[in-house]
């Protein structure tokens, strides 16, 4: 067999055992719409704990991660920074989002937020915005796997045909099994994720310089400014602290209002799994650090590749490797897309169909029907994924950036929402709009911003100033019995 | 809140002051290398990640009291 058949070969192999994995669970949870979104609220401590991190290990981190350490050094730490804290919100709403969800049936984030307000056109707009984030987001998850088979296979399988590929994998285990076929899978894919990106993390710093510490020696002496945090800009200049500290809160803040992470509180089995969930996630954040060393290895690596989240397939591909280790970290890249890319498809579908059809239109579905339409927008949401990932041409962790300003607009309707009883849905709704335009305006127009601030953080300004400004005082019967039940009394 | 959590609340503020603040006086001075030849500005911020992990760790198994 030839070198680029071998790869494949591996690729494929690990394509089918991911079907095998994801189908496998397929009649263990009910017929119900909690089934197929919420795994009737029964997953354990260790399916959780990957479908969490798995979650956010994605080609983002596989690719994006070495990308930003290969072209801007230390500013990659960022991520490292963000996922400490960005859990932390889970810890104290989750529990209480998940007794909410036993009392009322809620299934996602939007129709929690509905019913707390008391304001359908919330769960409208939520959804509007989670889907818009995350079609960009899914398309990410795509991109990279399209890459990692396109340089890999040198070209005999173009980017295209790779996301399309891996994605009909996913597309089938999802619509089949649902939470349950993306928990079980992404368990398989965060094990197989980590195990390859210590050995690898470990291996080219080894082979190319002699160990991390020489890799590091060589950087610091020849190209300093990558090791100075908070590392480059897109440009080559050095990085902002502003730009930086603004990118890490942005993160924090909107990490947990990812509506396929929220969700996950209505999944778990009890408060104490949630809990001890999110205490462990940060060390998921540790696999990252061998991920950053792959980056760094490129640094001096000739020839460069066209664009940096191609750093490490392209390494891989011109060294002297053989050919089934190539093939493994094609699988691991692969997993990483796909154990993001399915827990996105998944919740944008239901909470297009929950939030957007059911809760904001006012229809009502049987059980059978509404399972229905969420397979439908499955397959959807997945085209408008697929379509945006064969246009988009810009960096990876770039495009994640923009989408998390979208959604840390939700901050004030889920997070003060659960905590804050002063909140009305008029304060909400209007920081809501207006606080998504103005970060839109930023994102879209960046020179506009007075200073070189997050566009996520100045619409979170106004959107807080409004829902606070227009939130007179009082409490009525509606708010008590909500906080009664999410207080546990 | 109570005290247990007012006390954790400012801790992780503190960790986030300590990255973005504090820590850029130290990574301005330069790309120094630190234990295990690993470069400062690293070490930093997966110590960072340890002290959220540790804080939030002790946090959970002194649930329930006061």
């Amino acid at each position: 067999m030839t070198r680029g058949a071998v790869i494949l070969a591996v690729s494929l192999g690990y394509l089918a055992i991911s079907l095998i994995v994801g189908m496998w669970p397929s009649k263990k949870s009910t017929d119900s719409a909690a089934g197929f979104v919420a795994g009737d609220r029964g997953l354990g401590l260790v399916v959780m704990y990957f479908i969490t991190g798995a979650t956010v290990f994605s080609a983002f981190a596989f690719l994006g991660g070495p990308g930003w350490a290969y072209k801007k050094g230390a500013a990659a730490f960022y991520i490292l920074g963000y996922g400490a804290l960005g859990m932390v919100p889970l810890y104290f709403l989750g529990p209480r989002a998940a007794r909410l969800g036993r009392r009322y049936g809620f299934v996602t984030q939007a129709e929690m937020v509905a019913s707390r307000f008391g304001d359908v056109r919330l769960a409208g707009v939520m959804a509007v915005v989670s889907v818009a984030a995350f079609v960009p987001y899914l398309a990410l998850q795509m991109k990279g796997a399209g890459y990692v088979l396109e340089a890999l296979t040198e070209g005999a399988l173009p980017e295209w045909a790779g996301a399309l590929l891996t994605y009909a994998v996913v597309l089938v285990y999802v619509l089949k099994s649902g939470v349950l076929g993306v928990g079980w899978t992404n368990t398989l894919q965060g094990v197989f994720m980590m195990v390859l990106a210590w050995g690898l993390g470990l291996y080219l710093p080894t082979k190319l310089y002699g160990g991390v510490g020489p890799m590091f020696a060589k950087i610091a002496a020849e190209r300093p400014e990558l090791l100075s945090a908070p590392g480059l800009s897109s440009s080559g200049e050095p990085w902002s602290f502003l730009a930086y500290g603004s990118a890490v809160t942005v993160s924090i803040l909107g990490f947990c209002l990812w509506p396929h992470l929220f969700m996950k509180s209505f999944s778990a089995k009890s408060e104490d799994t949630l809990r001890r969930t999110v205490v462990l996630y940060p060390t998921f954040q540790i696999f990252l650090v061998p991920l950053f060393f792959i980056g760094f290895c490129g640094v001096f690596f000739t020839p460069a590749p066209d664009q940096p989240d191609q750093i490490l397939p392209h390494m891989l591909m011109h060294m002297d490797l053989p050919s089934v280790v190539v093939g493994l970290f094609c699988a691991g890249a692969l997993a990483a897309s796909m154990s993001s890319g399915d827990a996105m498809v998944h919740a944008a579908a239901s909470i297009a169909v929950r939030d957007g059809y059911i809760t904001a239109g006012g229809r009502t579905l049987s059980a059978d029907a509404e399972r229905r339409a969420i397979r439908i927008l499955v397959v959807a949401v997945m085209a408008a994924g697929y379509a945006f990932a064969v246009l988009y041409q810009g960096s990876l962790v770039t495009l994640l950036l923009a989408t998390y300003g979208a959604v840390v607009q939700f901050f004030p309707a889920v997070v003060l929402g659960l905590c804050v009883r002063r909140l009305t849905a008029r304060g909400v709704l209007s920081g809501l709009v207006v606080g998504t335009a103005v970060m839109l305006l930023f994102t879209l127009w960046p020179d506009l911003r007075p200073v070189p601030v997050h566009a996520g953080l100045y619409g979170l300004l106004p959107n807080l100033g409004l829902a606070w400004a227009l939130s007179p005082r009082g409490e009525d019967a509606r708010v008590a019995a909500f906080f009664a039940v999410a207080d546990g009394d | 809140m109570g005290k247990r959590e007012v006390a954790y609340a400012a801790f992780c503020g503190v960790c986030w002051l300590a990255v973005v603040g504090a820590g850029h006086a130290w990574f301005a001075s330069g790309p120094g290398l630190s234990w295990f030849g690993l470069p400062v500005s690293l070490v930093w911020t997966v110590g960072w990640v340890g002290a959220s992990f540790f804080a939030l760790l002790a946090f959970h198994l002194t649930r329930g009291r006061p």
